[in-house]
């Protein structure tokens, strides 16, 4: 469904949390919506009585709403709020980052807001797992890979490498090169 | 020499058969004293004196044959010691020749021997150079693929190094500040493919 140009401006209005930061927090957010609607339709059936109970949400949906100052209870602001997230889900853009280890979800939001801070607002982030990185990472955009890594930092500098190993070997094959000697056991 | 003895044997019967031929003609021409001499003949040379003329003779012949033996003999043994010399020396010769020939043979064989040997010392001293030449070609070869392997692969093997040795230890958190240098390093091409992209 293609989103209309009120719901684009809408879409430019809302925040999102550093906390959501993945599609699946989006995809998550907007069945939790679809359920929240659900449940409130059946309830507004069933009782037939004007004041409205909210079903309870998940920390991320709570955060969202008061971050955009949305009112979940009423039914326009759901509405609003649930194309915002399915446009979000279809635009925005996700990029890809690999770790050498699963990080943390501190450590998430402070790399979305960074990338929503210099990018685009509305960045989505997947995360990979990646052991050979060591330290670094590797960021995917659309169609650009950046290589961050320990890896890649040392191949930029392989030629200082080759120099001290040349350096080192001329050192040696000279008889400058005296290896030390261990200490005695015992000895520090 | 044994010529010349025989030659004498025979001129000495000559003699005595002569000595006894004018004694039977002496016989026949006095016939009157022939008896007388008969007698006196047969008293002289009786079979006593006759068998004396006989020994002597024979003892004469003996001598002369005794010492034609010795001459033969000294001669035998004269031409015994000069054919000895003549066959040591022509001996000696020929096997010096021989020797001489064989020492030859032996100098030739050994020149060639020696000219062959130094042949195939050349030969293997020309393929020892090209061996080598073309083994120090290939050492170099191979050692600069190891070092180019090797500087190819370097940032791989210390990368690797670093994970197996301090992988575990290092933490996410403490790479933040890492990490967020290098975003910020590529933030333009990180923000135009993004602002293309979306």
């Amino acid at each position: 469904m293609e989103p209309s140009k009120s719901q684009a401006s809408q879409d430019q209005k809302m925040v999102l949390p550093m906390s959501i930061y993945s599609p699946s927090d989006i995809s998550r957010l907007i069945r939790e919506l679809d359920n929240l609607e659900n449940q409130i339709m059946q309830e507004q059936i069933r009782s037939k009585e004007s004041k409205l109970v909210l079903p309870k949400v998940s920390q991320q949906l709570n955060t969202l709403a008061d971050v955009n100052k949305v009112d979940l209870s009423q039914r326009t602001h759901r509405q609003t709020l649930q194309t915002a997230l399915a446009a979000v889900k279809q635009k925005a853009p996700v990029v890809h980052i690999s770790f050498s280890s699963e990080p943390s979800a501190g450590f998430m939001e402070k790399i979305a807001t960074w990338f929503r801070q210099q990018t685009n607002p509305y960045v989505l982030l997947t995360v990979g797992l990646q052991p050979s990185i060591a330290v670094g990472c590797v960021v995917r955009t659309p169609n650009k890979q950046f290589d961050l890594s320990l890896g890649k930092d040392l191949l930029k500098k392989s030629d200082l490498l080759i120099s001290k190993f040349s350096l080192k070997e001329q050192e040696t094959a000279s008889g400058r090169f005296m290896p030390v000697k261990s200490a005695p056991e015992g000895q520090s | 020499m044994i010529l010349v003895a025989f030659i004498l044997m025979g001129v000495a019967f000559a003699l005595i058969f002569a000595k006894l031929d004018q004694v039977n003609k002496g016989q026949k021409k006095v016939v009157s004293y022939e008896d007388q001499t008969k007698q006196e003949v047969e008293h002289v040379f009786d079979n006593a004196f006759r068998e004396e003329m006989r020994n002597r003779g024979r003892l004469h012949f003996e001598k002369i044959i005794g010492e034609n033996a010795m001459f033969l003999q000294q001669d035998l043994r004269l031409t015994t010691s000069q054919l000895n010399d003549y066959m040591k020396n022509e001996i000696t010769v020929k096997l010096k020749d021989e020797f001489a020939k064989y020492e030859k043979s032996i100098m030739d064989a050994k020149t060639m021997a020696m000219d062959s040997i130094k042949k195939t010392n050349d030969a293997i001293e020309e393929e020892r150079a090209v061996v080598s030449q073309e083994v120090q070609k290939q050492i170099l070869v191979e050692k600069k693929q190891i070092i180019d392997k090797f500087e190819k692969n370097m940032a791989d093997i210390i990368n690797h190094y670093v994970v197996e040795a301090i992988g575990n230890q290092i933490d996410l958190n403490d790479q933040l500040e890492h990490i967020l240098g290098d975003l910020e390093a590529n933030k333009e091409a990180i923000r135009e493919d993004i602002g293309h992209g979306a």
